[in-house]
């Protein structure tokens, strides 16, 4: 109940001071742009106007026009919330911390732009900036990777990447023509359509070692020539998971969990590329086991098969 | 949105609160709130008043919104204000440095800071010369943030204060309740973590947001032990627990064993030898495996030996058919 009550003064407070900027804008617009639906935003508007100065008389309370028939909204008296007041901690966390994301993050949006808006919203934010300074984001992304991804999207050329692949662990030098960039939960993910693969990847843009910008020469087909993706059904594989190593249920997509009597779980799990799931099955040392299908058994055996050579 | 009456209300007498704060530079009594604001009218009697204003002082003071306590010169208090600094200060962005902004409010989408940021930006907004309204960016790129741990640590954080909850570490035991005086908060490898120093194992400890079971209460106790000069709270997460450290030489091959390879100058292209190290030996052994023929122990001979142990147990594990003809598409 207070986080409701909360949440809805701070948007009530940063509401005033912007419709009285924003003179005649309608309902719906500023609905938009508070995330709130045209009835909400109504509803706030109507208590609005019922708040003001001790006294409360006609001339203390708020006064907000919103009603005729274009639904335009003016601020009449704002009393004294003219001004907005200082950006509470959570607001200015929220904008600093998505800042520095961006400012690891490769793509399109202007760098010194954002320097230097990070740099007035830290002025105004006062002592506080030195604890959002311990709010910090870790992409894990090179700042010369970024400028070079950066560069080869903006002048439309390709990108000489060393990439640390995570499927099959190894480290290969490819010629990429970027697509784009997208991210998601502080990770930077690169498209592209890569000259090795003969396809179009996705590539982690923190396991790219080293990047430079190539030349203009693009080779990708266009859309239409450009070979379908293959929308063929992931294949799913059985699994069964020692009961110690349950947690792996938190870190990995295993479906359809089924406990069994002896506290081990069988499920399932997508398999993207087999390779992946021969690493899980290795890397945990015996306690996920395959159990079909037989063709991901046989190619489990296969790399033990090769792993203990060096060992004979 | 399924506001019910009471929360109008409430929200209706902070905001009479908040404004009758603001409305003079001299402090106003207690008695004055309570006959003026018209929310306290409902107040059965005064100790019913004073829990209700305690709280409502509270909750906008969590708001970030200054609200001073005067003292009279016999050091009784002697009523409250808003303290001079209470607005925004005069910001004056570009057009490009607003775009960037409106951009990284975008960022959180429906997360538990999406709110904040978005009123955050239209604040900005409104101390622009002339009517400024930008338009949401989709740039694609999100942060989901879900964890409600999240917003009551950055505000513990701010006000260096201790924080408790429950939690649920990641070796499958059961939850158990921790006191943590919070140095930072990291986004890392898709999670969002907590560093601070642990009250009850008396020292640093990094905490996973998506593991705590339940709420984050902000107690009212001050950090005993701040975050030491010099720390950087983003290495501390994926190096702690680290005392133990299990160790290994390793020839990788070339090209191959990129995990293993990672924070080593090496050639990536040669045969390489490298110290690979790892929390526990279990952990160490279970990395090793995972580069399969990519990598071969080379000392001590005991891991050499569990490597190989392991990777025949699990060959032994896969041989033949598997039960029940199960897992097919």
């Amino acid at each position: 109940m207070s986080v409701t009550s909360a949440a809805r003064l701070s948007r009530l407070l940063a509401m005033v001071p912007w419709l009285y900027a924003n003179d005649g804008i309608t309902v719906a617009e500023a609905a938009r742009h508070f995330g709130v639906t045209a009835s909400q935003l109504e509803t706030d508007l109507w208590l609005l106007i019922v708040c003001g100065l001790p006294g409360y008389g006609p001339d203390q309370l708020i006064d907000i026009q919103f009603w005729g028939p274009d639904a335009r909204i003016h601020v009449l008296d704002p009393q004294a919330l003219e001004r907005p007041l200082r950006l509470s901690g959570d607001e200015s966390a929220a904008l600093l911390v998505a800042l520095r994301l961006l400012a690891q993050v490769p793509g399109s949006h202007d760098r010194q732009a954002l320097l230097s808006a990070m740099g007035k919203l830290q002025q105004i934010a006062g002592g506080q900036a030195d604890h959002d300074a311990t709010v910090v984001v870790d992409a894990g992304t090179g700042a010369e990777v970024v400028s070079a991804i950066d560069a080869a999207l903006a002048q439309g050329r390709t990108l000489i990447i060393r990439y640390a692949g995570s499927t099959r662990d190894t480290i290969t030098d490819r010629v990429i023509e970027p697509i784009g960039v997208t991210s998601l939960d502080g990770r930077a993910y690169l498209e592209g359509w890569c000259r090795l693969a003969g396809d179009v990847r996705t590539f982690r843009v923190d396991r790219i070692l080293e990047a430079s910008v190539g030349d203009g020469h693009l080779e990708r087909p266009q859309p239409d020539q450009a070979t379908t993706p293959s929308m063929a059904p992931v294949a799913l594989a059985s699994i069964e998971l020692a009961p110690r190593s349950r947690w792996a249920l938190d870190v990995y997509p295993i479906e359809e969990p089924q406990e069994q009597p002896d506290g081990s779980v069988r499920g399932r799990i997508a398999v993207q590329d087999p390779e992946w799931v021969v690493r899980l099955v290795l890397s945990m040392r015996g306690d996920l086991v395959v159990l079909g299908p037989d063709s991901l058994r046989e190619a489990v055996v296969a790399a033990t098969d090769r792993a203990l050579q060096a060992y004979a | 949105m399924g506001d019910s009456g009471t929360r109008v209300d409430r929200t209706e007498r902070l905001l009479d609160l908040l404004l009758c704060l603001m409305a003079t530079a001299r402090p106003v009594p207690r008695s004055a709130i309570r006959s003026v604001v018209p929310g306290y009218g409902d107040a059965p009697s005064e100790a019913a008043f004073e829990r209700m204003f305690e709280r409502d002082k509270d909750e906008l003071r969590s708001m970030g919104i200054p609200i001073e306590t005067v003292l009279d010169p016999g050091g009784d208090v002697e009523g409250y204000r808003v303290s001079g600094d209470y607005a925004l200060a005069e910001v004056r962005l570009t057009p490009e440095e607003l775009a960037v902004v409106s951009l990284a409010a975008s960022v959180w989408e429906e997360a538990v800071l999406a709110a904040p940021a978005r009123n955050a930006l239209r604040k900005l907004e409104a101390v622009q010369d002339g009517p400024v309204r930008s338009m949401a960016s989709d740039a694609g790129i999100r942060m989901r943030a879900q964890e409600a741990g999240l917003v009551p640590t950055l505000a513990a954080l701010r006000e260096c204060r201790m924080v408790t909850f429950d939690y649920r570490a990641g070796n499958g035991e059961s939850s158990a309740r921790r006191r943590v005086d919070p140095w930072g908060v990291v986004a890392k490898d898709g999670h969002w973590y907590l560093v601070g120093h642990d009250q009850d194992r008396q020292g640093p400890r990094v905490f996973r947001l998506s593991r705590i079971e339940g709420s984050v209460t902000v107690t009212a106790q001050s950090q005993q032990h701040p975050l030491p000069a010099g720390t950087d709270v983003s290495a501390m997460v994926g190096q702690m627990d680290a005392d133990l450290k299990a160790e290994a030489v390793v020839r990788v091959r070339a090209g191959m064993a990129a995990s293993l390879r990672a924070h080593h100058q090496v050639d990536p292209f040669a045969d390489a030898d490298i110290t690979v190290t790892a929390p526990t030996r279990a952990q160490l052994v279970a990395r090793i495996c995972a580069a399969a023929d990519g990598a071969v122990v080379l000392d001590p001979a005991d891991v050499r030996i569990e490597v190989s142990e392991a990777l025949a147990a699990i060959r032994e594990q896969h041989q033949g058919q598997g039960p029940s003809g199960t897992g097919q598409a």
